[in-house]
């Protein structure tokens, strides 16, 4: 007879360890999944913050590169020969050079 | 629990878990119609709320000049629209835009009244008007970006580069010609949006990149000699009190145009403002009497016919010659007895020049004249270009083939004149003038490339040479009508020229009225730039010697000075022997006889060359051909380099390259 009790209460423990180990489980499930969609919510909405920045950095670009080609365009009306002579002429009292004066060195 | 109990509570479960069951087999039926039957239509709508097409304005191509200088670009810029529908206070609106814009307040206030959903107010405003509109931010007035054609060197080659319209559509020369390589095309960007109109970057839409249809056009014209062939034409222009003038600059051996100057000039920055009389070139478009500057065409023919020859005599009448009921004269009233061939060019005689016309009969004339390209286009490649007028020479009286044996009764363009002249210089043949180099896309890479066509050959290169040595006694010869064109140390062969313009109300050719010409080309020996500069109606100075041959002489010197060093007209001198006396080499020396002690080939070896221009490919290529070591910056093709061409590469063989694609 205390055979089968002890079988009994062995039989009680066993169930009550494999029910805490299935909640354990079951827990660690749910955190894993958890953890799974907020890092799946997490990444969709890094990357709309992404794209947002993007948008951003394109349209900077685009103007930047406006900018730079209006300012190849003041660059090209600086170089502009009529006002190169002219501020050679009278800034800095230049003329062009009579014949004696160009000798070529090689 | 009892048994009724037991079974309320099951009725209610069972309640509850068909409420459920038949809320979720609804919901699943939604969602697979939503997602499955009409998924197609609604994402199809989802996409048209959340991505939007965005307009890009077509980008119109550059346009440089040989050394890579910008010569014309486009920029961005604000112009002004309304939508009427949704203007709320019109007469205030109107109001404000019109002290901003310096526009009329009731012209505003019509366009915004109409019943449309879109007119302009103001195109391409300037910057800070754009600011002040944006500022006002007033119901229904918008701002949106528009391409301006911009040209930063602003008169220079006006004529020639043309103009664009509003809409960026060519209007006018090489804008107009290489419309198709211009214009560009109209892109659109997809962008994502968000509820509240955000822009949101699409990973599937289409680059933001434009397509690669943009092309550069690259020009045979050299700005800086173009700025001194308009700037001398200018003054010169004042100084004899003229109506207006022009000037070519061409390579006689390519046929390539490096300035093409109309006097007075054109901003193509102002369009609305230019009058329509300036915008032409008259160049290309303008036909006129060649005068005396005819003569070579006729000595060309006379010389290849073997009819005459150097020696040859003519007695030119003491000034007064009789064909049929009309009298012909000398230039100036001046009386010549008997000239030989060599002198009737000499000293530029109409006499002379008609009885060697006579003897040459006006069917041979008339073929040479037409061989020469006169009377039909140079295919240039510019609008609007005329052929001048050559009449077939079975109408000719035998007035007409007298006088136009010294440039009267045919009419011809300044380009058609230069042309010929250059078939000259090069040896007989005769070559088309072109001004576009080659199109290139944004890369650099050539899309098309324009090389030297040779039209014919016109005379051999005999009756070429025996023609150069005549005209360059024209200018070398103290007695020649050409003197003023000399150059120290560089042989010029040149012609003057001037003709009677033909007085409409009274029906003959006006004794006030003239124009005056001089071409030329240098070094005669082995020609290199052919130069030719017309006068209209000059108040002073009315024979071409006078007033067009000084600014041919110095145009030319200028381009020898300061850009063509090639030429030479100083001697070269050894680093180590600055202060030791220096032998004086000819700078008209022809090349073969260089070549011949060997000094031409070392010459060219020895000095850095000229990779400004040449795509990425043929720099390198070139630079590993003379053994350089070649740092490349930049992409597209050459622009600037460090050394300059020209320097002594013996000890550093290293060269600097910059590259641009122009944007």
């Amino acid at each position: 007879m205390p055979i089968v009790k002890v079988a009994r209460s062995r039989t009680a423990a066993y169930t009550r360890e494999g029910s805490g180990a299935k909640v354990s489980s079951f827990i660690l499930a749910v955190c894993v999944i958890v953890a799974a969609a907020l890092l799946y919510v997490w990444s969709h909405l890094k990357n709309t913050q992404l794209k947002y920045q993007m948008a951003e950095e394109i349209s900077v670009r685009s103007s930047l590169q406006e900018e730079n080609r209006k300012l190849k365009v003041e660059i090209a009306t600086l170089k502009s020969p009529k006002r190169i002579e002219a501020f050679a002429r009278e800034k800095l009292d230049m003329s062009y050079p009579e014949r004696e004066q160009v000798i070529r060195i090689q | 629990m009892s048994g009724a109990a037991k079974k309320w509570y099951k009725f209610r479960l069972l309640t509850v878990l068909l409420f459920f069951t038949a809320l979720f087999v609804a919901l699943m039926t939604r969602a697979f119609h939503l997602q499955i039957m009409s998924g197609s239509t609604y994402k199809v709508m989802a996409e048209r709320q959340h991505k939007k097409s965005l307009p890009l304005p077509p980008e119109r191509g550059l346009i440089f000049d040989r050394n890579g200088e910008k010569l014309a670009a486009s920029l961005l810029v604000d112009s002004v629209f309304a939508d009427p529908s949704r203007v709320t206070d019109a007469d205030a609106t109107a109001s404000r835009l019109s002290s901003v814009l310096h526009l009329k307040k009731k012209q505003v206030a019509q366009q915004i009244q109409k019943s449309k959903n879109f007119c302009w107010i103001a195109r391409m405003v300037s910057p800070a008007q754009a600011a002040r509109i944006r500022a006002l931010d007033l119901d229904g007035v918008y701002l949106v970006q528009e391409p301006k054609r911009f040209y930063p060197n602003k008169e220079l080659a006006g004529q020639l580069i043309g103009s664009v319209g509003l809409d960026s559509n060519g209007l006018e020369g090489l804008e107009l010609k290489y419309e198709t390589y211009l214009k560009g095309e109209t892109d659109r960007v997809l962008w994502g949006r968000d509820a509240k109109g955000r822009k949101l970057y699409l990973a599937d839409g289409p680059a933001e990149e434009k397509k690669d249809v943009i092309h550069n056009l690259i020009l045979t014209i050299d700005s800086r000699i173009q700025y001194l062939v308009e700037s001398h034409l200018k003054e010169a222009i004042a100084k004899t009190g003229a109506r207006g003038g022009m000037a070519i600059v061409m390579d006689p051996k390519t046929g390539q145009i490096l300035a093409m100057a109309n006097e007075p000039p054109f901003n193509p920055n102002n369009i609305q403002r230019g009058d329509t009389d300036l915008k032409r070139n008259k160049a290309i478009t303008d036909v006129f009497d060649p005068g005396s500057t005819f003569k070579p065409f006729l000595a060309a023919a006379a010389l290849e016919e073997g009819i005459v020859k150097e020696t040859d005599r003519f007695y030119c009448e003491n000034g007064a010659y009789r064909v049929a009921n009309v009298t012909i004269h000398e230039a100036n009233r001046k009386k010549h007895g008997t000239l030989t061939f060599h002198e009737v060019l000499k000293y530029s005689s109409n006499i002379g020049s008609v009885k060697i016309s006579q003897k040459l009969g006006k069917q041979k004339f008339h073929q040479y004249i037409q061989s020469f390209g006169f009377g039909r286009k140079t295919g240039i490649d510019l609008p609007g270009e005329s052929g001048g007028l050559v009449r077939p020479s079975e109408n000719w009286t035998t007035v007409d083939a007298a006088t136009i044996a010294f440039g009267q009764g045919i009419s011809v363009t300044a380009l058609q004149l230069i042309s010929a002249f250059s078939a000259i210089a090069n040896q007989g043949v005769l070559m088309q003038p072109y001004l576009v180099q080659k199109v290139v896309n944004q890369r650099g890479d050539v899309v098309q490339e324009f090389t030297p066509t040779a039209v014919r050959r016109v005379i051999s290169p005999r009756t070429a040479e025996r023609l150069t040595a005549i005209l360059t006694d024209v200018v070398g010869d103290e007695e020649g009508t050409g003197k003023k064109a000399r150059i120290q140390n560089v042989g010029v062969a040149g012609k003057t020229g001037t003709s009677q313009k033909f007085d409409f109300a009274a029906k003959r050719y006006s004794r006030e009225r003239v124009r005056t010409s001089f071409m030329g080309f240098f070094p005669s020996g082995n020609p290199r730039l052919a130069i030719l500069v017309t006068i209209d109606e000059p108040q002073r100075f009315k024979w071409g010697g006078e007033a067009a041959a000084p600014v041919f002489k110095e145009i030319s010197q200028q381009i020898i000075r300061c850009y063509d060093s090639g030429i030479g007209e100083v001697p070269t001198i050894e680093k180590g022997n600055i202060n030791q006396p220096v032998q004086i080499r000819l700078a008209s020396l022809p090349v073969a006889a260089a070549a011949a002690t060997g000094e031409a080939d070392q010459e060219a070896e020895d000095l850095l060359p000229d990779f400004r221009g040449m795509p990425l490919k043929n720099a390198m290529k070139l630079a590993q051909e003379r053994d350089i070591d070649l740092k490349i910056v930049g992409n597209g093709w050459a622009v600037s380099q460090a050394p300059e061409a020209g320097t002594p590469v013996r000890r550093n063989r290293a060269c600097t390259v910059y590259f641009t694609t122009g944007h």
